[in-house]
C-alpha cells in the first residue's frame, strides 16, 4: 500500500509539471483560440533566456544577482511573447483554423532553428533555482524540486483563476475568449488582450522550464515536454486554467501506474503512449475536455 | 662556367633527391557544427586535422603522397548528408569518408558499395547495421561490446555474477539496440551476467525516481544508462534522493565529460564511461604527444582522442594501400582492401586504439576485441586501469 501511495505521489508531482506547461497552452488558447504546437520551443527559449542571464553572463565575467536575472528573463519573455503575437499570429487573425495550425508548426521549426542559431545546439548546465534532493513525509519520499514546483503550479492556478474572474483586465481577456466580435463591440482591444495572453504563455512556460530543469541541463530536446503537456491541456479543457493541473495529475498518476504495472509487460510502451491515448479519447468522446467550455448556440 | 655547372648539378641532385609529392588524395569528413554535437566539434575536427597534418609531414612526404581533409557540416542530419554526398563524390573523389555517427551510417551504408568509397566512423557501432560485406566500418565495436568489456572487468573483480540494471529510451533504435546487446550478453554468459531489469523512460525525463526505485529493488551492481546525458543526470539525482550508491555506466556521447556540464563530478563518484579507444588521460599515450606537439587549435579530451584515433587508423590504412597498389593508384576499393588485409597494431596506431583487425563479417574490429573505461575518483575523471579490457565474445543479436 505504501508503495502504491508513493507511486501516486510521484505521479501527481510529475503530472503537476505537465499541468504547469499545459497552463501556458490554456492562457494562449483562451484569448486567441490558437493551440500553439510550438509551446515546447517557447519553454526552451525561456530556459535559454534564464541561462543567458545567469550562467551565460557568468561565463564571460558578469555575475548578476539571481533576482535581477529572473527579472531580465521575464522582460525577455514579455518581448518574446509580444514578438510572437505581433509578427506571427496577428496577421493570421480571421484566417482559417488550418492556416493557424500550419503557422504554429512553422513556428516550431523556426524557433528550433533560431535557438540553434543564437545559442548553438550545445547542452548547457541549467542554474539551480529550486532546492535539490528529497525529504521524508512519514513513510513517503518527496522530491523537493517537484514538490515546490507542484505547490507553485497550484498557487499560479489560483492566481490566474482570480485574475481571469476577478480583475478588470482578466475579465476583458475572458470576454475576448468568449467572442472576439462581442469583445470589440464592448470597446475591448482584442489585439492587446491576445498580446497579454502570449506574454503570459511565455512566462508560464518559462516557469515550467525552471521546475523541469533546475539543477539539470537544457538542450533543444527539452521541447518534447510540449507534446507531453498538450494531452493534459486537452483533457483539462483548453479554456480551463483550473483544469490543467487536475488533468496533469490524472495523466501523471496514470503514467506512473502504467510504468509500474504495465511497462514490464509491454517493454516500456504503455506509459509512453498513455497520454496520447487519453488525447485521442478526449477528442473523440469529450472534445471540450473535463472543464472546457461547452458552446451552446441558439438556432 | 665550372661554377655554373656545379650549381646546376647541385640543383639537379637536390631536385631528384626530393620525393615528388605526385599524389594527392582527399579524405572527406562529416562534421556537426550546428546539431547536437556542435559544442565538441572544434575539438573533434582538430583531432583529425592535426594528425593528418603531422602524417603529411612525417610520413606522406616520404611516400610522395599528400592527404587533404575536406570537412563538411552535415548537421548530424540524414537529409543534409543525402543531399551533400553526391557533390562530395563528384568534386572531391574521396578515397575514404570519415563519418560521424548514425546519420552517416543510415544514409550512406547502402550506397557506399556502389560508390566504391569506404567509410570509417569514430563513434561506436550499433547491432542494427551489423551486416556482412559492407563498406561502412567503425574504429570501435558496438556500444554493447564496449559495455561488455567493462562489465566483464567488473564481474571478474566481483568474483560473482554481475547484476545489471538498465535505463534507456525507446525513442532511438540505437539505444534499444544497446540494451538488446547486453541482454544477449547475459543470455550468452548466464553464470557471469544478469540483466535484472530495464526501465524505459523519456530522453529528457522529468523524474526517474520511480524507475530507479523499481530497479533498486532488483539489487543491481551497476546501472547502465547508455542513452542521453539528461537521463544520466536524472538517474544520478534519483539515486541521491533514494540514498543509493550504485555506479552508473555510460558511453562517450553521454559520458562523464558531457555529464559534468550539468552535474558535479563529486555526485558521480564511482560512475564510469566505457569505450574502446585509449582513455585521453592514459599515462603513456603517444598520439596525445603528437597532438599536443602539432595542434593549431582545440583541446585534448575524449572527443579529440576519438577523432585522432579515427584519423590515424585511416592513414595507416592508406599506407597499407600504397604498399599494395603504389602511391599513384590508391582508390576507395584499394583502401577497403587494405583495411581488410591489414592488422593494425597498437604501436602503429600510436596507442590510440588496441590492435585492430577487420574482415567482411562485421563493420567493426573482429577477433579479440578490447575496450577501456574511465571512472570518477575523488571528483576527477581517471582511466580505469592502464590496460585494455577483454571483451567477451558476442555473436550477432
Amino acid at each position: 500500500m505504501i508503495k502504491l501511495i508513493q507511486i501516486l505521489i510521484e505521479g501527481a508531482l510529475v503530472g503537476l509539471v505537465y499541468g504547469l506547461v499545459a497552463i501556458s497552452f490554456v492562457v494562449i488558447y483562451r484569448a486567441s483560440r490558437i493551440i500553439n504546437l510550438a509551446q515546447g520551443e517557447v519553454l526552451v527559449f525561456g530556459a535559454l533566456f534564464l541561462w543567458t542571464f545567469t550562467l551565460g553572463l557568468r561565463s564571460i565575467g558578469y555575475e548578476m544577482p539571481l533576482l535581477v536575472a529572473i527579472a531580465l528573463t521575464i522582460g525577455a519573455c514579455v518581448a518574446f511573447g509580444v514578438g510572437l503575437e505581433r509578427f506571427v499570429f496577428r496577421p493570421l487573425i480571421g484566417q482559417p483554423a488550418f492556416a493557424i495550425f500550419m503557422a504554429s508548426i512553422a513556428l516550431l521549426i523556426l524557433l528550433r532553428g533560431t535557438a540553434q542559431l543564437i545559442w548553438t545546439a550545445e547542452t548547457r548546465s541549467f542554474p539551480v533555482i529550486l532546492p535539490e534532493g528529497a525529504f521524508n513525509l512519514g513513510p513517503f519520499l518527496i522530491n523537493t524540486r517537484l514538490m515546490i514546483g507542484g505547490l507553485f503550479t497550484v498557487a499560479l492556478t489560483m492566481a490566474l483563476h482570480l485574475f481571469f474572474t476577478r480583475s478588470r483586465r482578466g475579465l476583458r481577456l475572458a470576454a475576448v475568449a468568449e467572442d472576439h466580435n462581442t469583445a470589440l463591440s464592448l470597446g475591448i482591444s482584442v489585439r492587446a488582450a491576445i498580446a497579454i495572453a502570449w506574454i503570459l504563455g511565455a512566462i508560464v512556460a518559462t516557469c515550467g522550464a525552471v521546475v523541469l530543469l533546475s539543477g539539470r541541463i537544457v538542450s533543444l530536446e527539452v521541447a518534447h515536454i510540449g507534446f507531453k503537456a498538450l494531452p493534459v491541456a486537452l483533457l483539462g479543457g483548453l479554456e480551463s486554467i483550473r483544469g490543467a493541473p487536475l488533468a496533469g495529475i490524472i495523466i501523471g498518476v496514470g503514467e506512473a501506474l502504467a510504468m509500474t504495472y504495465l511497462d514490464p509487460h509491454t517493454n516500456g510502451a504503455a506509459s509512453g503512449i498513455l497520454p496520447y491515448l487519453v488525447m485521442v479519447a478526449v477528442v473523440l468522446i469529450r472534445p471540450q475536455g473535463l472543464f472546457g467550455w461547452k458552446k451552446i448556440e441558439r438556432l | 662556367m665550372t661554377l655554373r655547372r656545379t650549381a646546376l648539378a647541385a640543383a639537379f641532385l637536390a631536385a631528384t633527391a626530393l620525393p615528388a609529392a605526385s599524389a594527392e588524395y582527399v579524405m572527406s569528413a562529416s562534421a556537426d557544427y550546428s546539431g547536437p554535437f556542435a559544442d565538441v566539434m572544434p575539438n573533434a575536427m582538430s583531432g583529425i586535422n592535426t594528425i593528418v597534418d603531422w602524417w603529411n609531414r612525417e610520413v606522406g612526404e616520404g611516400l610522395g603522397v599528400k592527404v587533404n581533409v575536406k570537412i563538411y557540416d552535415m548537421r548530424y542530419d540524414p537529409a543534409v548528408i543525402a543531399r551533400t554526398w553526391p557533390s562530395i563524390l563528384a568534386s572531391d573523389k574521396p578515397i575514404l569518408h570519415l563519418g560521424f555517427g548514425s546519420p552517416d551510417l543510415t544514409t550512406l551504408m547502402k550506397r557506399l558499395p556502389d560508390d566504391k568509397v569506404p567509410m570509417l566512423i569514430g563513434t561506436a557501432m550499433v547491432g542494427l547495421v551489423w551486416t556482412p560485406d559492407g563498406w561502412h566500418y567503425s574504429i570501435r565495436p558496438t556500444y554493447s561490446h564496449e559495455f561488455a568489456g567493462l562489465f566483464a572487468h567488473l564481474q571478474e573483480r566481483k568474483g560473482d555474477k554481475l547484476r545489471i540494471g538498465a535505463v534507456s529510451t525507446q525513442t532511438l533504435a540505437g539505444f534499444v539496440d544497446q540494451v538488446n546487446g547486453i541482454k544477449h550478453l547475459a543470455e550468452t554468459y548466464p553464470d557471469r551476467f544478469e540483466l535484472v531489469d530495464t526501465q524505459w523512460v523519456e530522453a529528457s525525463p522529468v523524474s526517474v525516481t520511480s524507475n530507479v526505485r523499481a530497479l533498486a529493488e532488483k539489487e543491481p551492481d551497476v546501472l547502465l544508462v547508455g542513452g542521453t546525458t539528461a537521463q544520466v543526470i536524472a538517474v544520478a539525482k534519483a539515486l541521491q534522493e533514494l540514498g543509493l550508491d550504485i555506479p552508473i555506466v555510460m558511453s562517450t556521447h553521454n559520458g562523464l565529460a558531457e555529464v559534468s556540464k550539468g552535474i558535479s563530478l563529486s555526485e558521480l563518484e564511482g560512475s564510469m564511461s566505457a569505450f574502446s579507444f585509449a582513455a585521453p588521460g592514459k599515462a603513456e599515450l603517444p598520439i596525445r604527444d603528437v597532438f599536443e606537439a602539432n595542434k593549431k587549435d582545440g583541446e585534448w579530451g575524449t572527443i579529440t582522442a576519438q577523432s585522432a584515433a579515427q584519423a590515424i587508423l585511416a592513414l595507416r590504412v592508406l599506407e597499407k594501400a600504397i604498399e599494395t597498389v603504389g602511391a599513384d593508384n590508391v582508390t576507395g576499393e584499394a583502401m577497403r582492401q587494405a583495411l581488410l588485409d591489414g592488422t593494425f597494431t597498437e604501436a602503429d596506431l600510436l596507442g590510440a586504439l588496441p590492435t585492430v583487425d577487420f574482415d567482411t563479417s562485421a563493420p567493426f574490429p573482429i577477433g579479440k576485441i578490447k575496450s577501456t573505461a574511465e571512472i570518477v575518483v575523488g571528483g576527477e575523471i581517471k582511466p580505469l586501469g592502464e590496460d585494455w579490457m577483454d571483451v567477451p565474445e558476442l555473436t550477432k543479436w
